[in-house]
């Protein structure tokens, strides 16, 4: 373990990649601090920039915007009361509160900190949990991942959405997606049509684009954003010893929380922070949303442990476990490299090389946010009217500089307006990304266990590992017919 | 966006476009032949997403109907006045780019969508497209060195 981590530092410590880890947490913080565009988006952005920059460097860099937008939508959320992202929501209870009441200092320090220990703590866990997993995960076959996969969009559709209905039918969705194209087996196209760009299927980049940029511009060009950046002026950002006092239990128990909670697949980020909110109320005697420290601590730790959690069956399994991962997974394959449990062997340097780097960034990240506070809060006054122009532009480069086409650029425009008219009838991209994602991986293991077992689904069921993971995943598809889901609404009353 | 139904039902017009939907998936699915569990064709996985899409849009549909309380209505208001035209403009500026170039199709769009849609004066969305386009470029090609559309000026 020892010579494993100091191989990664080794990784890590190169000039190009600490340059690219410093890029990445510090994009990845602006990023956050923008309504409007979070992590997926801003990943989807990026993404072209990595192109000519080695797989390491790529990782390293997505990964840094992604745990970078968990400390900079907690400043939205404390100054200005708009979460920066999902995973702020919940901090805007407490966190606004406590700026209005003089203490946006301690507010924006202890969720600095609470975010680098969340995180530190987390990539521990995934240091100590990732190896031993990703070997019992060699002895996987096809019908186990089909089952892992199925248990994947399963629990995502369970945990992660208003709609359980309405997830399973962006699965759906998202599965015949990935279906368009070339067959890998016969060779035979399928819903291609006779064009010729549709041959290799449609490709992630302009649909994430569409989707989560694009979509969401058109979402909120219908209203004028209004902000009211709370004007302070900012001071004493170290915590007091009794805010420490306060926040140690919630930090801890946030870190343990939202690594747990984020290695499930569809749970990400967010839905510890709202566990987490919902544990320190039932615990502390104070009335949360009375601008209570412990109701800032807790959640952002926790998003950031989520954050880094959510790494472990990307690095491990090679499966997503949301639309953020998801979109690291294609990085990875647009270079070559696939993930899995063989990544560990096969290019040590990408596994290692990204954990230690996480280090390093959640280092970069406290250093950063608590000095350049004053920075954020007037790109926070940038107008939307300069913004919105700006992500589509991105959007457009990001699609067209994968193959020089501007084919994927109207792809990226068309799932722009499906990812429009999806979230009026309030339908969410998540499933529909992770799905279209796993599709080509989870026909192929579905095919080849079938032939495998000339036809029998018993293959599915006389092997352990797929029999618990197949159970697990009916038992969430059915519950909802006999119980209540718990619902993201419910933590947040 | 719902239909109206004699009485109080109403029906969500998504689910009727996706079981549709799911029809034409199934038929095309089927031409590209489903073969055997033992020996699944092409269209043996398309099919089922088919099958999967169309079975949990009716369910959700039916239970809509049967179910006695009508719950939450869905209310779907697009704003057009300001959507469509940004949605046009882009899409022009997608068509244009290939044309005249990345940097003055990007000029001409920001400018546009400055002055028309968020109706600045057009000093301001003159000033504000020529520094986009022009820091995008130098970011983008310049520094990064990203393939982007040159069109007939070369930049």
């Amino acid at each position: 373990m020892i010579e494993n981590i100091l191989y990664g530092f080794s990784i890590a410590l190169t000039p190009t990649n600490l340059f690219y880890c410093f890029f990445g947490v510090l994009i990845g913080t602006v990023v956050g601090v923008l309504p409007g565009v979070g992590p997926t988006a801003g990943i989807a952005l990026l993404l072209p920039v990595t192109y000519q920059a080695p797989p390491s460097a790529t990782i390293i860099l997505l990964a840094g915007i992604y745990y970078g937008a968990m400390y900079g939508g907690s400043t939205t959320s404390i100054l200005l009361n708009i979460p920066g992202e999902a995973a702020s929501v919940i901090t805007c209870l407490d966190g606004y509160v406590m700026a209005r009441k003089g203490r946006a200092g301690p507010a924006l320090g202890i969720s600095a900190f609470g975010s680098f220990i969340g995180g530190t703590i987390g990539i521990i866990g995934l240091m100590v949990i990732g190896p031993p997993l990703a070997r019992w995960a060699l002895k996987f076959g096809p019908p186990e991942y089909f089952s892992l996969m199925l248990l994947g969009l399963a629990l995502l559709s369970y945990l992660g959405s208003k709609s359980m209905g309405k997830a399973l039918i962006m699965a759906a969705l998202g599965l015949f997606i990935s279906t368009i194209g070339m067959d890998y087996i016969s060779g035979k196209p399928r819903f291609t049509y006779h064009i010729m760009s549709l041959m290799d299927g449609v490709d992630i980049v302009p649909v994430v684009m569409g989707l989560f940029g694009v979509a969401e511009v058109l979402f909120n060009i219908e209203e004028t954003m209004k902000k009211e950046v709370f004007e302070t002026k900012i001071k004493n950002l170290f915590p007091t010893l009794q805010d420490w006092k306060d926040s140690l239990g919630p930090i801890l128990r946030g870190s343990f929380l939202g690594f747990f909670i984020g290695i499930l697949p569809g749970a990400g980020a967010t839905i510890p922070t709202f566990i987490s909110y919902t544990v320190e109320k039932k615990i502390s005697k104070k009335q949360f949303g009375t601008g209570v420290i412990e109701g800032v601590a807790g959640p952002e730790t926790a998003n950031n442990a989520g954050a880094t959690g959510a790494f472990v069956p990307l690095l491990t399994l090679g499966i997503p476990g949301n639309p953020v991962t998801a979109i690291l997974i294609g990085a990875l394959m647009i270079h070559g490299v696939q993930p899995g449990p063989m990544l560990m062997r096969q290019a040590p340097d990408i596994f290692w090389g990204v954990i230690t780097s996480m280090y390093i960034g959640n280092g970069m990240l406290l250093v950063l946010n608590l000095p350049l506070i004053a920075l954020w809060v007037k790109i926070l006054k940038l107008p939307y009217f300069i913004l919105f122009p700006l992500i589509l532009i991105f959007c457009v480069i990001g699609s067209y500089s994968i193959n020089n086409s501007v084919q994927d650029v109207i792809t990226m425009f068309i799932f722009g307006v499906i990812g429009y008219l999806l979230r009026k009838f309030e339908y969410e991209g998540a499933p529909l990304i992770m799905a279209f994602v796993l599709g080509k991986m989870f026909e192929n293991a579905f095919r080849q266990s079938l032939i495998i077992s000339q036809g029998s689904f018993a293959i599915f069921f006389t092997r352990p590992a797929s029999a618990i993971m197949l159970f697990l995943a009916v038992f969430l598809l059915i519950s909802p017919l006999f119980f209540r889901r718990p619902k993201i609404q419910d933590a947040e009353k | 966006m719902e239909a109206n139904l004699p009485g109080e039902k109403k029906i969500d017009i998504s689910l009727v476009f996706f079981i549709a939907l799911s029809g034409a998936i199934c038929l095309e699915a089927y031409k590209l032949g489903i073969g055997k569990l033992g020996a699944p064709l092409p269209g043996f996985f398309p099919f089922l997403t088919g099958v999967l899409l169309g079975g949990i849009s009716g369910f959700k549909l039916l239970t809509s109907f049967w179910s006695a309380n009508s719950g939450e209505r869905l209310e779907v208001k697009i704003a057009w006045r300001r959507v469509l035209p940004l949605l046009g403009g882009f899409l022009g500026y997608i068509l244009l780019m290939d044309v005249v170039g990345f940097s003055l199709a990007t000029f001409l769009f920001v400018f546009l969508v400055l002055q028309r849609i968020e109706a600045k004066p057009w000093w301001v969305a003159s000033l504000t497209a020529g520094g986009i386009s022009s820091s995008l470029y130098l970011i983008f090609r310049a520094f990064l060195q990203v393939q982007l559309p040159e069109g007939f000026m070369g930049f």
